[in-house]
């Protein structure tokens, strides 16, 4: 529990960015990353388009662009489920 | 689900067969779908060829409630669990060839960062992502980017993040490790980010 929360170069809060889509964070990864992302414009951009892929992704599964998107977002939940 | 078709039909003739040509025209959605589960691709047109006929049969169940490529994904689950259950002996011998080592990142990797691990590339922030989502042509870019995943990061990103299937579930199914996992996602990721950075919303202002 009582884990250093360390100082991370972009490179491996990329990694947390990444697999925080994936699985819990401890808190001292939450902690670094969250350290990181207050300082670094470029990180900040990167989260938020990793977001946007995801956000990508669901849409492409709903059928993509068109009018049945948002009928697909209420039905059949089970087809995205996710952690 | 694709049950036997009602004998009064609900549907008007017109409507159904709009709805036929609709259904085809998510063939090649259903197809990555499948393939993304059974790795094979024959395999995968043996299942989907069955879901759309399924499909086809049972369209007088298709309440328009949910999305027609929400329905049809849900009967094309139906056809690969049962294909699965079919070989489930086979695949236990299934080794999988996927196994990367997670310590040393490949050199395309490396080279985004400098020495102390910085990014070398400045990210610029997406005009309106939310606009792109509108346009098919962004959706077809998104497909060409996936495509050029190597063959075992697009089945997992597949999986992952347009399936919604938990990396538990991939890890069991590709046979690796977790971590195995959560690098291969973070890869493709990165890639996906690149390519659709490159081939659209640096190109932004050419798709109006």
């Amino acid at each position: 529990m009582n884990e250093a929360v360390v100082k991370v170069s972009c490179k491996q809060a990329a990694r947390l960015m990444s697999q925080r889509k994936d699985r819990l964070l401890t808190d001292a990864e939450g902690e670094s990353l969250k350290q990181h992302l207050y300082v670094c414009l470029n990180c900040e951009r990167f989260d938020k388009q990793l977001d946007f892929l995801r956000r990508l992704a669901e849409r492409y599964a709903a059928g993509g662009p068109g009018e049945n998107n948002e009928k697909a977002a209420g039905a059949e939940s089970d087809v995205k489920t996710r952690s | 689900m694709a049950s036997m078709p009602n004998p009064e039909l609900k549907l008007g003739v017109q409507r159904r067969t709009q709805l036929f040509s609709e259904v085809e025209s998510h063939r090649g959605y259903l197809m990555r779908f499948a393939t993304a589960r059974l790795r094979d691709s024959a395999q995968a047109e043996e299942v989907v060829q069955e879901a759309l006929l399924a499909a086809l049969v049972g369209i007088d169940s298709f309440s328009g409630q949910a999305a027609l490529r929400t329905w049809l994904t849900s009967i094309l689950k139906f056809k690969i669990i049962d294909f699965q259950r079919s070989i489930i002996s086979e695949r236990a011998h299934f080794v999988s060839s996927t196994a990367e080592d997670d310590s040393a990142d490949p050199e395309w990797f490396d080279k985004l960062f400098d020495e102390t691990g910085h990014w070398k590339e400045q990210f610029s922030d997406w005009p309106s992502p939310d606009g792109a989502l509108e346009q098919k042509q962004f959706f077809e870019t998104f497909e060409r980017c996936m495509d050029k995943l190597p063959e075992c990061a697009r089945r997992v990103f597949f999986q992952r993040e347009v399936m919604g299937v938990d990396t538990d579930e991939i890890c069991k199914d590709e046979a690796i490790s977790s971590s195995n996992c959560w690098v291969i996602l973070h890869r493709a990721r990165v890639c996906l980010r690149e390519c659709i950075d490159r081939n659209w919303f640096q190109k932004a202002g050419q798709h109006e």
